[in-house]
């Protein structure tokens, strides 16, 4: 497997249409695990919300031969106070992963986030053992806190793990 | 102290509305809530109606009038669902009078026999006199989130994480 060029592939805003590529990358039960839902009701709720902040302008989506292959997106904030800052979520296609498009999804969800909405900080949320948590530290995420037991799967217990980012 | 008799809790319901919304539309409130202006606070109070449904959001009154209101956030993610954010809200005519620790002790049992919580938790903004209520509790800090809360002066707060094992 190697990384694949950016100029092999286009990055444009998320449409409500790129939910089928969310749902079935959701359905890999090594990609689902590290999101909160569990049964197939849960992740149509789930990615449902995901994808509606595309209507905002909010999420980007990665596009390889006219196919999505990785998604993030913005979640805005829906009070005032907290306005400034943002939760991200991200997800590449299990067949694309540890070639470059988490990394560039990163950078450009970052941009977005600093200079379409002017936000001062980016925060992540996931469970300990997520691959995402060593690709945003290559990006400038930083752990903030940590909270045992947060998550019970498959009989083991997993802490969640917030990590943030100045824009 | 108010006497015990006087406090009732019950599930939120929708005629507490005009209330809840008073209680929250109060500056002493709002300044610890993320919530700025009535739209905000409407907003939050469609999320806690959606929780009353599974009777997870709950009111405390005395002598009938509602003083304050507190909703589990519990989990529908079966993953998740062993552990359970939390809000309250007090009238400021009624605190330090034990209606917090009322309502609180209300959740707390709710939460562990009703909804088999094990672990609940909680956000609060540094500086909330409340923070001392809920040490007194049990609840221990776990972490802090800086910066967290920009108010309209532009000053930053940090929201201070707090748990409880049940």
């Amino acid at each position: 497997m190697s990384l694949i060029l950016e100029s092999d592939y286009d990055i444009r805003y998320s449409r409500a249409e790129d939910l089928e590529f969310l749902k079935q990358w959701m359905a890999d039960p090594q990609t689902h695990m590290w999101y909160p839902p569990s049964s197939e009701k849960d992740v149509r709720q789930f990615v449902q919300n995901w994808i509606g902040f595309s209507k905002y302008r909010a999420s980007i989506t990665a596009i390889y031969q006219n196919q999505p292959i990785g998604i993030a997106t913005v979640f805005l904030m829906p009070y005032l106070k907290v306005a400034h800052l943002c939760m991200m979520y991200i997800v590449v296609a299990p067949k694309w992963r540890r070639r470059g498009v988490g990394g560039s999804l990163l950078k450009n969800v970052k941009h977005l986030a600093k200079t379409r909405f002017r936000l001062e900080s980016m925060h992540i949320e996931v469970w300990e053992g997520c691959p995402i948590i060593e690709l945003s530290k290559r990006y400038g995420f930083e752990e903030i806190f940590t909270q045992e037991d947060f998550v019970h799967m498959d009989g083991k217990s997993y802490s969640r793990i917030v990590l943030e980012t100045k824009l | 102290m108010i006497e015990q008799s006087r406090i009732q809790i019950r599930v939120l319901a929708e005629s507490d509305k005009p209330y809840l919304s008073q209680i929250l539309m109060d500056p002493e409130a709002l300044r610890w809530l993320p919530m700025t202006n009535l739209l905000e606070v409407e907003e939050a109070m469609k999320v806690w109606f959606l929780f009353a449904r599974q009777k997870s959001a709950y009111v405390v009154e005395i002598d009938g009038k509602p003083a304050g209101m507190a909703v589990l956030y519990v989990q529908n993610y079966e993953k998740l669902g062993h552990q359970c954010l939390f809000a309250i809200v007090v009238d400021r005519d009624y605190r330090g009078q034990g209606m917090g620790t009322a309502l609180m002790r209300h959740i707390m049992r709710e939460a562990k026999e009703t909804f088999g919580i094990k672990l609940l938790h909680l956000e609060v903004y540094e500086g909330n006199p409340a923070y001392r209520l809920y040490e007194r509790l049990g609840f221990v800090e776990f972490g802090r989130h800086p910066k967290f809360l920009k108010d309209s002066d532009g000053v930053y707060h940090t929201k201070v994480l707090m748990q409880k094992r049940l």
